[in-house]
């Protein structure tokens, strides 16, 4: 038979495996199997033939068929390691303080690693738990701005959905998503909650784990699907399931039953629900093209059908454009559900969310920072402390040890100490990091004990961070002549002083950027609370009303309260609801932020008047605008009042410009916007300004007259200078978390640097002892100790300094419109706190160079 | 050197090697292990007995030919020793003897 037919030709490569055999058998066993191998590739086909011949060469594997080691050299290996094994423990014992700074060190950076680890991996596996994840794709529309930019829009008309599924074939599933707000009533409790109306499939194309019910429950008209939240609300721990429960949106009471539950979403969802409304109960008279959904998403294995709708786009995007929408759609495109958590698309408004990148990278970024800060102090200690091991290394060397065993030892010492560090990191990490973790974000951070990648991630960090670290003391004390160093007369080098000088400015360069980001993030959340909002927001109670009819039932009971001052009503309010109106203007139109209000608004807002007037006098003037300044400056509007301005639905007055206010987060720039008067008196909001002492009564009064007046509505009062506080929330994560880094960074530089001064210190005892017998002071001393360090640190902050001003204040511009200036007094006051602990560090060395007596030190010799 | 027992694979394998007579090598012993029974012995696993066999004192080896199968390897056949067949007498004798004292298994 023929040998080259490489089908059927056996993988001999794998013969390679048997050079652990015994070469007296290594022929004869080979050759037993290729010609048992050729006989069963008669009998049994290819495929049986090259798996029974795998099994062969493994079965060989067996010790009676393995090369022996020569016995001696065997015994030697073993006695060698569990030398180096002993000497690691002696050192560690010997060594207690810089072992612990290094151990510890690590751990703790290890530690953080663990977290932030579970904490990449919560963004790197979002929405896993979608199983069809890579079948469906999303509507995405391509769109461009009033400044004629074009963006990515996730929301779709309406038909969309319908009209895809019904043209092409390969479409399996639909279902749009609207996400919208009910008032939800179950028994006694009455919460207004966000809802999602979807289409029937939702559930059968998105696998979230079910609780209670099945996934069919979308397809009975009659009924909801809610999530562990909700059903929590509403029923508590019960089984829900064929409860009743009833919605009330725009107007209209339906009854429903709950159908189904999900299981709690899991940490890494990036796209859910909160109650799941059949699509029909949105009550649209009729579905129409101008009507936009927040999302589309369609079912297909088959992609190139979605694609290939460029013929019917056209007819798509035209129908939807037809009524002249602000945002007109030029294209629609569809991304897979899986790509729209990691792709680089940037989908405005799209329903499903995603980490920010700068935020993966940021976590990454930080966790080698601060393990890198630990092996630098793990190198600095070790080449401070190599003289300690001179005599040692000398011995080796003498009775015949190599480069590559001495090498081999430090590193294999090294390597164990991080094994040590590894799994003191995985207590910190469970015990401390991971909850001080937990209060900072809303999700948990669990550590998976069963997940393999965590282990990997650990062995490799072990062995990484052991390598690393150990690498350069490793061929730095192997590199030493034997008979110099037994001789007396091999010195810790000079020259190899700069490069831990270089180390340790570097640390002291990455500790000062993050004590300079921290102090940073904290003194801006202090200025952005400290910001004038630019009207009066303490002392305002909002009422948030669901019905128009509320206004006055409640006007007539509140007005007559003796502590309230004044009482406005409004369509829309600041922080919350706004509209659009459109100005005409010379290249087309703009859409401007505007508030129908009423005419006590302003007043009751205590918002501060420029030009002109409130609405106060003329309050039947349905044609009159009051605007902000920026309005004022951006149309470069005349004499006030007496400008007019032309809009989409007529023409309007300028009566009244008033002060820039923030009318938004802090994260927005104030743009142009204008005030004006409701058409109809459709009152969404009740405003009450009252003393700040008196808030809590006037609220305890309100919710009692409430109760009363309308049991069967939801009473959501807030006070508006609450109205940033979620706000203030997500800015006070990152700022937590980089304290906590500072904190840590700080703790880990400090203690390296202790470990290098008590060596340093200890290496110059008997010069010091000399410098005091013949009369030096303490200060002299410290002089003696603290220049060179002193030295570094300068060289390190000057590097530092316009690096950290420049990526700290970059960063601030980038999020925030308004933030504290990043100037002088933040940089010196952290350059205070960076000097004061490296000092403090030092000078605590000196106690014990202080309380010597120099005859200790000098009688040794 | 071991004990002179034989396990149940090695006297199978030893069986096989009597069987073969002249012509008993490696891959010869494994074809004829899967055409007697319903068994498919590894290459180690045979090896393995074999190993032990002569190590026992029951078979010598004795070096063959080449083939182009083989890829150039050279076979090496074995051959009964006389403590080899012995031990297979001894073994056969023992077990009939054995059979013979259960009652009733004969014919009833």
């Amino acid at each position: 038979m023929k040998h080259n037919q490489t089908k059927d030709a056996p993988p001999l490569w794998m013969l390679r495996l048997l050079k652990f055999i015994r070469p007296d058998i290594l022929e004869r066993v080979e050759g037993d199997i290729l010609e048992t191998y050729d006989r069963r590739l008669k009998s049994h086909g290819p495929f049986t033939a090259k798996r029974l011949f795998i099994r062969d060469i493994v079965s060989m594997m067996r010790p009676f068929a393995l090369k022996r080691q020569p016995t001696s050299y065997r015994i030697n290996t073993f006695d060698m390691l569990s030398n180096y094994l002993k000497l690691t423990l002696r050192n560690i014992t010997s060594n207690v303080l810089t072992s612990f700074i290094n151990i510890f060190g690590l751990s703790v950076s290890i530690a953080c690693c663990i977290v932030l680890f579970v904490f990449v991996n919560i963004i790197l596996s979002a929405n896993d738990f979608i199983e069809k994840g890579d079948s469906i794709y999303m509507a995405v529309s391509h769109s461009v701005d009033k400044n004629r930019d074009a963006f990515l829009w996730g929301r779709s008309p309406e038909l969309l959905g319908p009209s895809v599924a019904e043209d092409m074939g390969a479409v399996e599933n639909f279902s749009r998503y609207v996400k919208g707000s009910a008032i939800v009533r179950a028994d006694d409790v009455v919460l207004e909650e966000p809802v999602q109306y979807v289409d029937q499939g939702f559930l059968e194309m998105f696998s979230f784990d079910l609780a209670y019910g099945n996934a069919q429950a979308l397809y009975n008209a009659q009924q909801v699907v809610l999530s562990d939240n909700a059903a929590k609300k509403f029923f508590g721990n019960d089984n829900p399931i064929g409860r009743e429960i009833s919605l009330k949106a725009n107007g209209r009471l339906t009854i429903f039953e709950v159908g189904a539950v999900a299981q709690k979403f899991p940490n890494n969802a990036y796209f859910d629900f909160n109650i799941l409304v059949p699509y029909e109960a949105l009550g649209r008279t009729e579905e129409s093209w101008s009507n936009l959904v927040h999302a589309t998403f369609f079912e297909t294995a088959d992609p190139d059908a979605l694609n290939a709708l460029n013929g019917k786009q056209n007819e798509y995007t035209q129908a939807y454009n037809a009524k002249d929408p602000v945002y007109p759609i030029n294209r629609l495109s569809f991304t897979r559900f899986d790509k729209l958590t990691t792709g680089e698309q940037y989908i405005k408004s799209s329903v499903v969310g995603k980490e920010n990148p700068t935020t993966l990278i940021g976590a990454i970024f930080f966790g080698v920072l601060l393990l890198s800060l630990s092996c630098i102090n793990y190198v600095n200690i070790a080449l401070a402390s190599v003289s300690k091991r001179l005599k040692e290394i000398g011995l080796r060397k003498s009775i015949g040890a190599t480069r590559k065993q001495l090498i081999f030892q430090f590193l294999s010492q090294n390597i164990i100490l991080c094994f040590l560090a590894v799994f003191l990191g995985l207590g910190l990490a469970q015990f401390i990091i991971a909850p001080l973790f937990d209060s900072f974000f809303p999700v948990d951070f669990v550590i998976d004990y069963g997940d393999s990648v965590l282990w990997i991630f650990l062995l490799a960090t072990a062995v990484v961070t052991g390598l690393l670290s150990g690498l350069y003391p490793a061929l730095y004390v192997s590199s030493f002549n034997a008979t110099l160093i037994l001789k007396g007369t091999e010195r810790f080098g000079s020259s190899r002083n700069y490069l831990f000088k270089f180390f340790l400015g570097i640390q002291f360069a990455f500790t000062f950027l993050i004590i300079f980001s921290g102090i940073s993030f904290v003194s801006n959340s202090e200025f952005q609370r400290n910001i004038d909002w630019g009207y009066n927001e303490s002392g305002l109670v909002v009422v948030p009303l669901s019905d128009s009819n509320q206004y006055n039932a409640l006007y007539d009971r509140v007005s007559r309260y003796p502590e309230v001052q004044a009482v406005a009503g409004s369509q829309h309010h600041v922080g919350r609801r706004s509209t659009t109106v459109d100005i005409v203007t010379l290249d087309g139109k703009d859409p401007i932020l505007t508030y129908a209000i009423d005419s006590a608004y302003m007043n009751a807002m205590g918002m501060r008047i420029v030009k002109g007037e409130f609405f106060g006098d003329v309050s039947n003037r349905r044609d009159a605008l009051v605007v902000n300044e920026s309005f004022a400056k951006k149309f470069l509007i005349g004499e006030v009042p007496g400008s007019y301005l032309k809009t989409a639905d007529g023409e309007y007055e300028i009566i009244g410009v008033v002060e820039d206010f923030h009318y938004r987060d802090f994260y927005a720039s104030i743009e142009a916007m204008a005030f004006k008067l409701m058409e109809q008196p459709t009152f969404n909001y009740m405003v009450i300004r009252t003393d700040v002492g008196q808030m809590s009564v006037l609220n305890d009064k309100l919710k009692s007259e409430w109760a009363q007046l309308f049991p069967d509505a939801p009473y959501n009062v807030f006070y508006q200078d609450e109205s940033f506080d979620e706000f203030f929330r997500q800015m006070s994560i990152p700022t937590n978390i980089l304290i906590t880094y500072a904190i840590i960074s700080i703790i880990l530089s400090s203690m390296g640097l202790f470990g290098l001064v008590s060596i340093v210190v200890e290496r110059k005892m008997k010069e010091i002892g000399i410098r005091k017998v013949l009369g030096a002071s303490i200060v002299n001393l410290s002089m003696l100790v603290q220049k060179q360090f002193v030295l570094i640190l300068l060289i390190a902050l000057i590097i530092a300094i316009p690096f950290s001003q420049q990526l700290v204040s970059g960063y601030l511009d980038d999020v925030n419109a308004f933030h504290v200036p990043v100037g002088v007094k933040l940089i010196s006051f952290s350059v205070l706190i960076l000097v004061c602990t490296v000092l403090l560090t030092i000078s605590s060395n000196l106690i014990k160079v202080s309380k010597t007596n120099p005859t200790e030190t000098l009688r040794q010799d | 050197m071991k004990g002179t027992h034989l396990g149940e694979f090695e006297e199978l394998v030893l069986l096989i090697v009597g069987v073969l007579n002249e012509n008993a090598y490696g891959a010869a012993i494994i074809a004829e292990i899967e055409t007697q029974t319903d068994r498919a012995p590894s290459v180690g696993a045979v090896h393995s007995a074999l190993n032990r066999l002569e190590q026992k004192g029951f078979i010598n080896t004795r070096p063959g030919e080449i083939t182009e199968s083989r890829r150039g390897r050279r076979k090496i056949y074995y051959d009964l020793t006389v403590a080899g067949r012995a031990a297979l007498t001894k073994t056969r004798n023992l077990r009939n003897s054995l059979f013979d004292l259960i009652p009733k298994l004969s014919t009833s």
